[in-house]
Parts: structure tokens; C-alpha cells; sequence
């Protein structure tokens, strides 16, 4: 998120006026975000640089926010316990999680203006202060300016509650000619004099919450107008992101933690009392509101927020709902302290307890808020939630230098840190830091946030990022810097090759025959006026600020000013039925509610009747009582402890886990086996592969069998993920119980001696000293780089019915999301190169309608060797799936299909050292470990035509030397072929040759 | 009766006023109207009916290029602009549009390309099959000073020597300023070099021609006996050729094939190596081949023995 702030300052310092970035996304609207902490942001970095002026503006925050709390604490409490929460706002875990973990400053920033602007909100509606009324609207303006989601929704939680106890308190006050009709005889038609008696009452307040709730929306609306005609132009329309908030914190207890226990921290030791004093005073409203807002905060855990929600449930991230918690309850928490230091909790427990316990409890409590804002301000450094700091300057470089920033660009294993990269160079990234902004159909129809991390989203996330990689001429993607390693097959069976590695550990990925950007690149103008009001309002809204502040402190008291005494006002006010319905008010000091209807009251009194000092005995009883509840909670939670690490299950999760992150020394500490480490260690680097080397474990299944005699067996399922798709991997496992330590028994032979210690062979290396685009303006200037001559085998049109090809809607997204999610089309074929170089080879086919309209359109994605030598042959199988196939409602509608082949010298990814010994056996012939072996299978029919193109990846590695077995896929079996015209185009084309002859099977592999 | 006279003589007055208006002549633009890419241009605007001091404005769009003046009316209702060299660059046609009040009067001018200064020679590739099998298509782009594209009428001579020494001389032929034509391949593989000479200007470039498709395919087996213990292993190697028995181009894929199997490797001057583990399954003879493209070679016989192998 503090990227994204970086980003997005950048974009105001570079250009103010322009709400359109290209960098991102294609290009977006900055429309799409309020301004104001960005546009702060930017002017400071004027100063200094962008980060400086990002922790600038969030230190701004806290104290406005630490300031806020003071003063809206005092709407409920005194001074003593508002200085209270104050300090706690200081300590707090939610505020420090928001800071440092989660790096939200606009949220920041607008709590603490919101914060401030209620005292001014609830002055207005209870006192009729028209210079309070001003300025809580300039406040207001300046919160919609910095984040309009929390200005919206916090109005609800914020204000509702003091609109509400305004009001009420209203209702409860007599005005001084009411007539109670006491000593009357009770008549019918005294009833309507008695409730219109109430409804004056509340009636001048209701007016003015009239006045604020109006002026509001305008503030709201016009502070922000562009971004409200952008989304009611432009409305989101993609599918739901999940978000850990919303899942089941018992379930998924890392969101618990980060979600719910993290930013609660100690303040859940005092919500239980900060409910019982808010439901049982007049501050009951807030306390409904903190109540509701801890209840949201819990996602999943119960179907009550889903239910409440509704559709926003889905859309909303909950844990926002937690940190307003952790805010409203400050004033309680405040009282918690006062009364435990200064009042009657702190009696009652030196009473019962001893003042020791009184002191420790303090002291405890202290030094558990201090030490959880610690911890947690530095939680990153503890738990990584993002990649490590790359440093930028070798990719801005290498983006800045023979003119590689002619093309897009792509991250993967950066995280936020993307954003800090676009921020520094003019290139420009397919995809963005700001999912509302995202329009691409190729991002929107899956759940995936980011592109970046899209092995954390699993097989969607992952399919989005396969449509970018596939498709890349689509949106002139070039370059892909890899940060992490689980990428790298699906970049190289995709047709990408590696440049190698830049001086920061980045892979450089590039794609080969990609056209670069147009000269002018599409730009969505904006009316000049629009411009004006975003470069203009919400930056002025500060300006506004310190004017209606200045005049309100310094003009109007020195020169006694008053509306009231407008002569228009002075006329109108004047009005009997105005003065009586809207202004006249109460202004008497406000009685103490009374608590009769309180009726639990006389419940508790009797539980907790009044305090009385106890014989120095009884406190040390009780004392000890407590201290022994202590002591065992202690115990108990160690001994759940034990069990939830000692157990089997406990030990073959930490031996997957150790696999997972590669901490194989650890792994060897779960095993009982004959081998030594290092036998073990070489006979883990021996097994190789895509999932040794390149997945993730995504799921972990555990079976245990009963304990017999210390033994054990386990039936485990791990299923990997990796970018290529997922292997579940099914194990068997003995386990044996060692000095009560529960061990995984591995029974394998320690691995074997080399066939031959020295292997030679020659390889043959290309060179192309050759600019890298094909002919175009820019290789007018540049040379140019020859088509490759190739030859098309006849192709057939297939189509699969079961085969699912797009992320089908969960119920809730359905309303919004219409596709075809089953059903996959496939144009297969072969091709031949017969240039006199090695060949990269792109293949596109187009789907076309009646009128010849273009229904969809893709690139194959791994089905094919994309490098060729010189008279080589790869089958093919262009598949369609994701966005643009799902769009296909029918596939009658298809009327012809439309092949595109054309290639381009390359020196790239050419091994061929695998060799098929026979049937079931792979060779390696090379001088290199082949990582990821993979087989492309050609099926005919009886006429000779290509029926279908299958393949496979193995998932081991083959050594120099070395031997695999393998199976290949079966056939599927409800194929059909489509009769469909198919047209085959390119810059250089040959007749495919009759009697060419069709490889049943060929082979590459990916070495790292 | 008053009241119908009244408006047909409000509705004259207005249909009278509106043809008025409507017969402003238009200007008069006194200037040449085809002109040369970065000369200087003067015109005459006169206005009919306007007077001195007022204010005419001119525009001249020319490419991406808006050049604006405000001029002033003089005697007669005549206005000079003149712009300096170097200001009107781009060759095309070229919109003068005055406004004069709420008038707009457009008209176009011709800009022409000027004298070549500099020539670009490119190609759509960088090789092509020798022996005559192959062309490419060279194309000449000759500039002006501000990049223009030269008229059709320039007569450019592409000279190239091929690898056997031949020497041939060809014309371009023209169209919106680039010129081309198709270069075939003559001789041997080797390269061809390309030049253009045209008073001052000049520019080259080189082609290779390369080796044609395979056509002969001969294969080696190295050892042909061997023992069944699976410790050997054998290479095959084959040599490709094209159809004038020259090596095919470096990196020409084969694939050698035997029962149930087979593996690739790309030519090295028209050879290609495999070497792979004997088979340890049983004794007798293995046969292997090696193809590329459409061209298959001999078949080899390996012999697997649990005896001694006879080298005779």
C-alpha cells in the first residue's frame, strides 16, 4: 500500500493536471482514487524524495489521529479518561498494523480528520453552533478528499452514534413551558399535545441533522465529483477478490491473527467491560456500534456479517470494520484505565486481591500495549508478507537503455514493491498496484489481484497471468523480471527466454517478435473542468480548512460576529413557526438520564454489590486463587502446544513445510532413516524437478492410521502447485515414535554412483547480432531481422465439452459475470521450419463469426516447442480458454477459423539433448540436467490428419546420462472435430509437403 | 390589415439582412500555391469589403506542424504574411485556413518534397537460399532534409557481387517516395554485397546466401558391435548435404530414429552427432536411420553380442 502511495504521488508530480497513467494497466483514470494524501505526498517529495514525504504525511496522520481520539473520546468521557485513550491510541496494534505492516495512509489520514470533525458535527447538533457547522464540513471535505470510503462508511459508525445520542438526549429534556398535564385528569386529546411536546423537542435537532446529512452529500459529491461520475460511467464489473478478511478465523488462523488478534491485541482483555459500561450508561448507542463493528470484524467466523452485509460482504474488506472497533472503543478503554488507577476497579481488585495484583495488572497491561505495538510495528521483520527489498536501479536501468521501455513490462515476485519500481521509470507495466482501476477482461474474470503474486491466488490467479504470457503481442509485453523461481517454467514452455540475471538477482525474461508500443498511446481525455476540479478541490480542501478555521478563530469572536444577526436571517428566524419547529432549543445544562428502565442494574448490584475493604486473609486467598488460575491457564496452554506440534500429524505438516521452503537440513530432523544427511541431502538434490525445484504446497491431506506399539502409518496427499498446474502427490508413510517424538521412517537406498564420471559432446551455440524487432519504422532505423520460412501441416478443429476453460462465478458474482465455463476449443496442427536459422515460432489463431467478426483470439500457450531449428517440426494445439473464449455463448456462431504463423531468428532455448530410448524411456544426451522434461504427443486419424496434440510434463529431473520412465497421457474421450473453413496466414509461408513426415512425439525439457 | 403589412415587412427585413450576410465574398489569397519543403512563403490575404486595422488570422497546418499568425488589415483590406525558411517542412498537402470575424475560409497549398539528401537501403532479409532458389526484396528510401520522402522520379542503380564474383545491376521501381525491387540469389552460398552510388549519396548493405533444403543423407555408426553388459555407448553420426553437395546451414535438425525410438541433433558443417547408451536388452542387430526434412539417409546395423566382437 505504500508503494501504491509512492506511485500514485509520483504520478501528481510528474503530471498534476492529467488524470490519466499509462504505466498502469494499460492506462487508467487516477479518477479512480481520492487525491488528497497522494497529492500531499507529492508537493512534499517537491522538498524531498517520495518515500521521505510518504512517512511525512503518515507521521501527520498519527498525531492528527492520536489529536482525534483526545477529542472524540471527550464527546463520551471526561478529560482524564480521553487522555487515556489518547496514550492507548499511541500503543495501539491496530494503528501500528495500519502504519507499519499494512503502510495505509489514506486511511490513516482521514480517521484522524474524521476524528476531529465529530466534536465539531456533534457541537452543530447539539448547540446549534453555525461556526461548528463550518468547520466540521471543511474537516468532512478533507477526509472525502483523502479516502471517500472511509468518510462514507464512518459516517455510519462515527456519526450515527452521535447523531443518534444527540437526538435522544434531546427527546429527553423538557422544554421549559411544556405542560405535563400532571394535575389534570388524564383526557384523550392530551396525548397529541404530549407527543407533539416530544417531536419539538427533538425537532430543531432533527432539522440541523437535515442540515449536516445535506451538506455532507454535497461535500461528499463535489469534492470528489469526477471520481463519482467515473464509476457511475465506468462501474467495476469484475469478479470477487478474495480476501482473507472474510474467511473463518477459526479455520484460517493466520487471518485470525493479522485480521482479528493482531489488531485487537490487548484491547479484547477490555471489550467485555467496555460494552458493559457502554450498554449500561448513556452511551449505550456507541457501544451498539463498537458491538456491531466487532461483529463485522469477524468475517467469516459467523454467517451474521455475511448475512448483515449482503452483497457487500463479498466486496468489502473486513477488517477495516476491526480497526473502526479498535478506534470507538478508545473512550471505554480510557475509562477501563481511569477506573483501574484512579477509581473503583482498581479498589475492587486492590480489595479482593491485594494492591500488588492491582500494580501488576496495571503494569501488565502497560507492557502488554507497548510490547504488541513493538512487535507489531516490526511484525514484517518477523513474518515476510512481501518479498524481500529488491534494489530497483539495475531494472530502471536496463528499462531505460536501447530502448526497452518501447514495450511493456511485468513484474513477478515483487509484491508492492512494483509499484515503487513504476515510480521510477517511465516504462510502462501491464498491470498495477490498484485492482478497482483493472479492466482488462483478462484480470477482471478471475479472482486474482495482482498478476505479481499469482501463485498465491492458485489455478486462477495462475490462468490470468498464462493468458498475459501467452498473449503478449496483445499488449506489446516484452520484458518479464522474475523474483521468484516458481515462474520460470511457465515463462520458458510459454516461448520466453531468459536474458539472464541483472546485478540484483532478477531474472530477465523476453519474448521474442512482440510489436513495440504505437507512437501515440491511446488516452482517455477528460473535460478540462473535470481536470480542474481534481487538481483543484481536494488539495484546496486544506486550503479551506485554514481559512474557515482562521476566520472562525480570529474574525469572528474579535468582531463578535453572528449569522443570527444577518437581517435576512435575523427576519427569518422571526417567524414564529420556524423559531418554534427548527430553531428554539433547549439550552439548559442536560439532566442525568435517568436509569430506571435500566433493569439489569439491580442485577449487577446485587453481584457486585458495593466496595468494601477486606481483612488483610481474604486478599491473600484471593489473591492466590488468581495467581493459581494463572499459573494453570499457563499450563494449559503449553501442554495445547506441545500437542499441536508433537502430535504425527503435527510432525509430517513441519517436514512438508520444511520441504516446501526448502530447509532440507530441518526436513532431515523429522526422518528416521539409514541414510546420512548428506546422503539424504544428495538424494533430495537427485530427485529434481518441477515440484522439487518450482512448486508450492498448496494443500496438505493427512490420514493416520491407529498407533500400534509406537508405529504408525499416514496416508498424505500434498498437492503442489505449480505454475505449469497442480500435481497431487499421494504417500504413504510409517511413522515411529522415538523418545516420544513422533519420526516420517524414509526406506531408500542411498543414491547410486554415475554411469560415467566424464561426458563429453559438442553443442552448438547461435549468436544474433541483430536489433530485436522484425521490420517495422523502428528497424528502418535498426536493421532487420528476418521472417522465418515455414510450413504448415493441415489443421483440425476440435472440441472438448467437459473441459472446463474459465473461472466460473462463485453465486454471488453470478448476477455479474456471464459466461461459457465448459467446453474447450482447439485448433491442432503441425509446423515445420524451413529457414536456414533456428526459429522462434508464434501461432495465433482467430475465431471468426458469420460476418467475419472476430469472437476470439489467442496464441498457443505450451502446447508446441515455440524454438525450432532448421527443419524441424513441432505439433501444436492452440487452445481457447479464459475471457475471450467464456465470452462465446455459442459455439454454432463459430463460422471459420483463421491461423497466424510467422517466426523470427532466435538463439534461444534449443536444447534437444532428451532422447527417447524407446516406449517409456527418456535419455538425457546432454551436458546439462534437464529440470522439467516435457512431451508433446501427436494423434492421427486413419486418413493421416492430426486428430489431437497432447503433452505432459514429468516431474522429475534427468541428470547427464540418466534414464527416466514415463507414461504418456491418454487420449481424451469425447472429442470432436468441428467442420469449420480454417485459413492459414503469415509473412512467409511454404505448402506443407504431402509425405512430410509427423513426429508421434517430440521432446524438450526446461534446464535451469 | 396593419399588422399583416407590419410583418411582411419585419420578415423582408429579415430575409434581407440574412442574404446580406450571407454574400461576404471570400478572400482573396495571392501566393504561390505549390511550394518546396523548407522554403520561405509570402501571401497576400485581402479581405473585400475590410477595412485597415482590422484583424485576420491565419493558420497553416502543415503535417503535425500549426503555425498561427495574427495579422492586420492594411489599405484596401490587404494583409502580408510572410514565413522565414525552414518553417513550412513537411511535403503533403499542406490547409491555409483564415478567419476574419466569425468567417473561416480554407484553402489547401501544395508542399513538395526537396532535393534528396540522404538514402537509406533496407531489406526484408538478411539471407536467402543460393543457387537461385531464393530472393529478397530490397527497397531504397531517399530522404530530403526534413525526412520527406523523395518524388518517384528518382532513378537509383542497386550494384551486387555475388560470391562466384558475378556482377549484376538493377533498378528500383517507385511508389509514394520508396522505392524496391527483388534480388535473387545467384551462385554458391556466400555473401552477397549490395551498393548504391547516386552523386554524393550512398549506402550498402550485405545478404548471405545460404545452403539449400537437405538432399543427401548419409549415415555413420560408431561402434557397430558392441557387448550386451549396457556399458558402452554408441554415436551415430550423420552427413547432410544439399542439393550441390555443400553442407547444409549450421544448425539443420536430424533425427535419428530406431525401434520404438529416437533423438535429434543439429549439423555442424553439414554433420550431426548422437551418442547415446547400446541397448541392454537382448543380443542381435539394431537398426538406425537418420532423416531430415524429407530426406532419409541409409540404415546402420548395431550388433549387440555376449561374445567377442570380429573386426575384420
Amino acid at each position: 500500500m505504500m508503494h501504491m502511495c509512492t506511485f500514485s504521488a509520483d504520478h501528481y508530480d510528474r503530471s498534476w493536471w492529467n488524470p490519466w497513467e499509462t504505466r498502469w494497466y494499460t492506462g487508467f483514470t487516477m479518477f479512480s482514487y481520492p487525491p488528497l494524501t497522494h497529492q500531499l505526498t507529492a508537493l512534499i517529495s517537491k522538498i524531498s524524495s517520495l518515500p521521505t514525504a510518504f512517512i511525512t504525511v503518515m507521521l501527520i496522520s498519527s498525531v492528527v489521529t492520536t489529536l482525534g481520539v483526545y477529542r472524540f473520546s471527550r464527546l463520551w468521557v471526561n478529560e482524564r479518561p480521553a487522555s487515556y485513550a489518547a496514550l492507548l491510541a499511541v500503543v495501539s496494534s491496530s494503528i501500528a498494523e495500519t502504519i507499519h505492516v499494512f503502510g495505509q495512509l489514506p486511511t490513516m489520514f482521514v480517521i484522524g480528520v474524521l476524528l476531529n470533525a465529530l466534536p465539531f458535527v456533534w457541537s452543530w447538533l447539539d448547540d446549534a453552533d453555525i461556526t461548528a457547522l463550518f468547520r466540521g464540513g471543511a474537516l468532512l471535505m478533507v477526509a472525502a478528499a483523502g479516502h471517500h470510503v472511509t468518510t462514507l462508511f464512518g459516517m455510519i459508525f462515527f456519526s450515527g452514534p452521535i447523531l443518534a445520542t444527540v437526538l435522544l438526549r434531546k427527546f429527553r429534556i423538557p422544554h421549559p413551558h411544556e405542560n405535563h398535564y400532571e394535575s389534570e385528569k388524564f383526557r384523550f386529546w392530551h396525548v397529541r399535545r404530549l407527543a407533539m411536546q416530544r417531536i419539538q423537542r427533538v425537532a430543531p435537532a432533527l432539522f440541523r441533522c437535515g442540515v449536516f446529512g445535506v451538506s455532507l452529500i454535497v461535500i461528499l459529491v463535489v469534492t470528489v465529483l469526477p471520481y463519482w461520475l467515473w464509476s457511475r460511467s465506468d462501474p467495476i464489473t469484475q469478479i470477487t477478490i478474495p480476501h482473507s478478511s472474510r474467511d473463518s478465523f477459526l479455520e484460517n488462523t493466520s487471518a485470525g491473527l493479522m485480521f482479528f488478534l493482531i489488531p485487537w491485541g490487548v484491547l479484547i482483555v477490555i471489550l467485555p467491560y467496555a460494552l458493559y459500561k457502554g450498554f449500561s450508561t448513556s452511551n449505550w448507542i456507541l457501544a451498539s456500534s463498537l458491538a456491531l463493528l466487532a461483529l463485522l470484524g469477524t468475517g467469516g467466523t459467523t454467517p451474521i456479517p455475511a448475512l448483515l452485509l449482503r452483497g457487500s460482504f463479498y466486496i468489502l474488506t473486513l477488517d477495516r470494520f476491526t480497526f473502526w472497533a479498535t478506534i470507538i472503543i478508545l473512550p471505554f478503554a480510557g475509562l477501563y484505565f481511569e477506573s483501574l488507577l484512579h477509581g473503583r476497579l482498581g479498589q475492587w481488585i486492590a480489595a479482593h486481591f491485594g494492591s500488588s495484583w492491582r500494580i501488576l495488572t496495571v503494569g501488565g497491561l502497560g507492557t502488554s500495549f507497548i510490547a504488541l505495538a513493538i512487535f507489531t510495528a516490526n511484525l514484517t521483520q518477523y513474518r515476510k508478507f512481501q518479498p524481500a527489498p529488491v534494489n530497483m536501479t539495475p531494472i530502471v536501468e536496463f528499462l531505460a537503455k536501447d530502448n526497452h521501455d518501447n514495450w511493456r513490462y511485468l513484474t513477478l515476485g515483487f509484491g508492492d514493491q512494483m509499484a515503487w519500481l513504476s515510480a521510477q521509470t517511465n516504462a510502462l507495466n501491464v498491470e498495477g498496484n490498484y485492482h478497482s482501476a483493472r479492466r482488462l477482461p483478462e484480470l477482471t474474470s478471475t479472482p486474482i489481484e495482482r498478476l505479481d503474486g499469482a501463485k498465491f491466488t492458485s489455478i486462477p490467479g495462475l490462468g490470468s497471468l498464462q493468458a498475459f504470457l501467452t498473449n503478449p503481442q496483445r499488449y506489446n509485453l516484452k520484458y518479464v523480471f522474475v523474483n521468484d523461481d516458481f515462474y520460470e517454467p511457465l515463462l520458458y514452455f510459454a516461448g520466453w527466454h531468459s536474458l539472464g540475471q541483472l546485478e540484483n538477482d532478477v531474472q530477465v525474461w523476453e519474448r521474442a517478435d512482440v510489436p513495440p508500443l504505437p507512437a501515440a498511446i491511446p488516452v482517455q481525455m477528460y473535460p478540462a473542468w473535470q481536470r480542474l476540479m481534481w487538481g483543484t478541490l481536494p488539495i484546496g480542501s486544506l486550503f479551506v480548512t485554514a481559512i474557515i478555521f482562521s476566520f472562525t478563530t480570529l474574525v469572528v469572536p474579535r468582531f463578535n460576529l453572528s449569522i443570527q444577526r444577518l437581517p435576512i436571517i435575523k427576519r427569518v428566524i422571526h417567524w414564529r413557526i420556524l423559531r418554534f419547529w427548527l430553531i428554539a432549543d433547549d439550552y439548559r445544562a442536560p439532566l442525568r438520564p435517568s436509569q430506571d428502565w435500566q433493569f439489569w442494574r439491580r442485577v449487577t448490584n446485587r453481584l457486585f454489590p458495593s466496595i468494601r475493604l477486606t481483612p488483610v486473609p481474604r486478599r491473600i486467598i484471593f489473591g492466590l486463587v488468581l495467581l493459581a488460575i494463572v499459573i494453570s491457564g499457563g499450563i494449559v496452554i503449553g501442554g495445547s502446544l506441545y500437542g499441536h506440534t508433537g502430535s504425527p500429524e503435527a510432525v509430517i505438516l513441519a517436514y512438508y513445510d520444511a520441504l516446501d521452503f526448502k530447509r532440507f537440513t530441518e526436513s532431515y530432523a523429522y526422518l528416521q532413516t539409514d541414510l546420512s544427511q548428506d546422503e539424504y541431502l544428495r538424494w533430495l538434490s537427485l530427485q529434481g524437478g518441477i515440484l522439487a525445484s518450482f512448486a508450492k504446497l498448496e494443500n496438505l491431506y493427512i490420514e493416520t492410521g491407529n498407533s500400534v506399539s509406537d508405529k504408525m502409518t499416514a496416508f498424505v496427499t500434498a498437492e503442489w502447485l505449480t505454475a505449469l498446474g497442480t500435481y497431487p502427490i499421494a504417500e504413504t508413510w510409517q511413522l515411529i515414535r522415538i523418545d516420544g517424538t513422533w519420526r516420517l521412517n524414509l526406506d531408500v537406498e542411498p543414491p547410486s554412483q554415475p554411469r560415467e564420471t566424464f561426458i563429453t559432446n559438442t553443442e552448438l551455440g547461435f549468436h544474433i547480432d541483430l536489433p530485436l524487432t522484425p521490420l517495422s519504422e523502428t528497424a528502418l532505423k535498426r536493421g532487420t531481422l528476418d521472417r522465418a520460412l515455414l510450413s504448415v501441416s493441415p489443421l483440425n478443429v476440435v472440441y472438448l465439452p467437459e473441459v472446463p476453460i474459465g473461472f466460473a462465478p462463485k453465486s454471488y458474482d453470478a448476477s455479474r459475470i456471464e459466461g461459457r465455463f465448459e467446453g474447450l476449443i482447439s485448433v491442432v496442427g503441425a509446423v515445420t521450419n524451413l529457414s536456414a536459422f533456428p526459429a522462434q515460432v508464434t501461432i495465433t489463431a482467430v475465431l471468426r463469426g458469420q460476418d467475419g467478426e472476430r469472437l476470439a483470439e489467442t496464441n498457443v500457450m505450451d502446447v508446441m516447442m515455440h524454438q525450432l531449428w532448421p527443419m524441424e517440426t513441432t505439433p501444436f494445439r492452440v487452445d481457447f480458454s479464459g475471457a475471450d473464449a467464456s465470452d462465446i455463448l455459442d459455439i454454432d456462431k463459430i463460422a471459420s477459423v483463421e491461423l497466424i504463423v510467422r517466426g523470427v531468428p532466435t538463439s534461444h532455448n534449443l536444447d534437444r539433448s532428451l532422447v527417447l530410448l524407446d516406449e517409456h524411456t527418456l535419455y538425457n544426451a546432454g551436458l546439462r540436467q534437464v529440470d522439467i522434461p516435457h512431451l508433446i504427443t501427436l494423434n492421427t486419424t486413419n486418413d493421416g490428419r492430426i486428430r489431437w496434440v497432447n503433452h505432459v510434463y514429468l516431474e522429475r529431473a534427468i541428470t547427464p546420462d540418466a534414464a527416466l520412465q514415463f507414461e504418456l497421457p491418454p487420449m481424451p474421450e469425447d472429442l470432436k472435430i468441428l467442420d469449420l473453413p480454417i485459413e492459414i496466414s503469415g509473412p512467409r509461408l511454404a505448402d506443407w509437403q504431402n509425405g512430410t513426415p509427423l513426429p508421434t512425439i517430440v521432446i524438450h525439457g526446461y534446464s535451469r | 390589415m396593419k399588422q399583416l403589412w407590419f410583418a411582411a415587412i419585419c420578415i423582408g427585413y429579415m430575409i434581407g439582412t440574412t442574404l446580406g450576410f450571407s454574400n461576404v465574398e471570400p478572400p482573396n489569397i495571392d501566393g504561390a500555391h505549390i511550394i518546396t519543403a523548407g522554403d520561405a512563403w509570402s501571401v497576400n490575404i485581402r479581405i473585400p469589403n475590410g477595412t485597415a486595422g482590422e484583424q485576420v488570422v491565419g493558420v497553416l497546418q502543415n503535417g503535425f506542424k500549426t503555425i498561427i499568425a495574427h495579422l492586420t488589415l492594411g489599405t484596401g483590406g490587404v494583409a502580408n504574411w510572410q514565413i522565414p525558411l525552414g518553417e513550412i517542412t513537411q511535403s503533403g498537402e499542406t490547409a491555409l485556413i483564415i478567419y476574419y470575424g466569425k468567417e473561416e475560409y480554407r484553402q489547401s497549398l501544395q508542399v513538395q518534397p526537396g532535393v534528396p539528401t540522404v538514402v537509406e537501403l533496407f531489406t526484408s532479409a538478411n539471407s536467402m537460399p543460393a543457387y537461385g532458389e531464393g530472393s529478397a526484396t530490397i527497397m531504397v528510401l531517399p530522404r530530403d532534409n526534413w525526412g520527406n520522402a523523395a518524388d518517384n522520379t528518382s532513378e537509383f542503380q542497386l550494384d551486387s557481387l555475388y560470391p562466384g564474383g558475378q556482377h549484376n545491376s538493377n533498378t528500383f521501381t517507385y511508389k509514394g517516395g520508396l522505392g524496391w525491387m527483388t534480388l535473387h540469389s545467384q551462385g554458391n552460398p556466400g555473401r552477397v554485397r549490395a551498393a548504391l552510388e547516386y552523386g554524393s549519396l550512398s549506402a550498402s548493405l550485405e545478404l548471405t546466401q545460404t545452403p539449400g533444403e537437405p538432399q543427401f543423407a548419409s549415415l555413420r555408426l560408431s561402434p557397430d558391435c558392441v557387448f550386451n553388459d549396457g556399458r558402452d555407448r554408441i554415436s551415430l553420426v550423420a552427413t547432410i548435404t544439399d542439393s550441390h553437395g555443400n553442407p547444409v546451414t549450421d544448425g539443420t535438425l536430424v533425427t535419428f530414429s530406431w525401434r520404438h525410438g529416437h533423438g535429434s541433433a543439429s549439423t555442424v558443417d553439414g554433420q550431426a552427432t548422437l551418442r547415446l547408451p547400446a541397448p541392454t536388452s537382448h543380443t542381435g542387430q539394431f537398426s538406425y536411420r537418420a532423416t531430415s526434412g524429407e530426406t532419409h539417409s541409409n540404415t546402420v546395423f548395431l550388433k549387440i553380442t555376449e561374445e567377442t566382437c570380429s573386426y575384420d
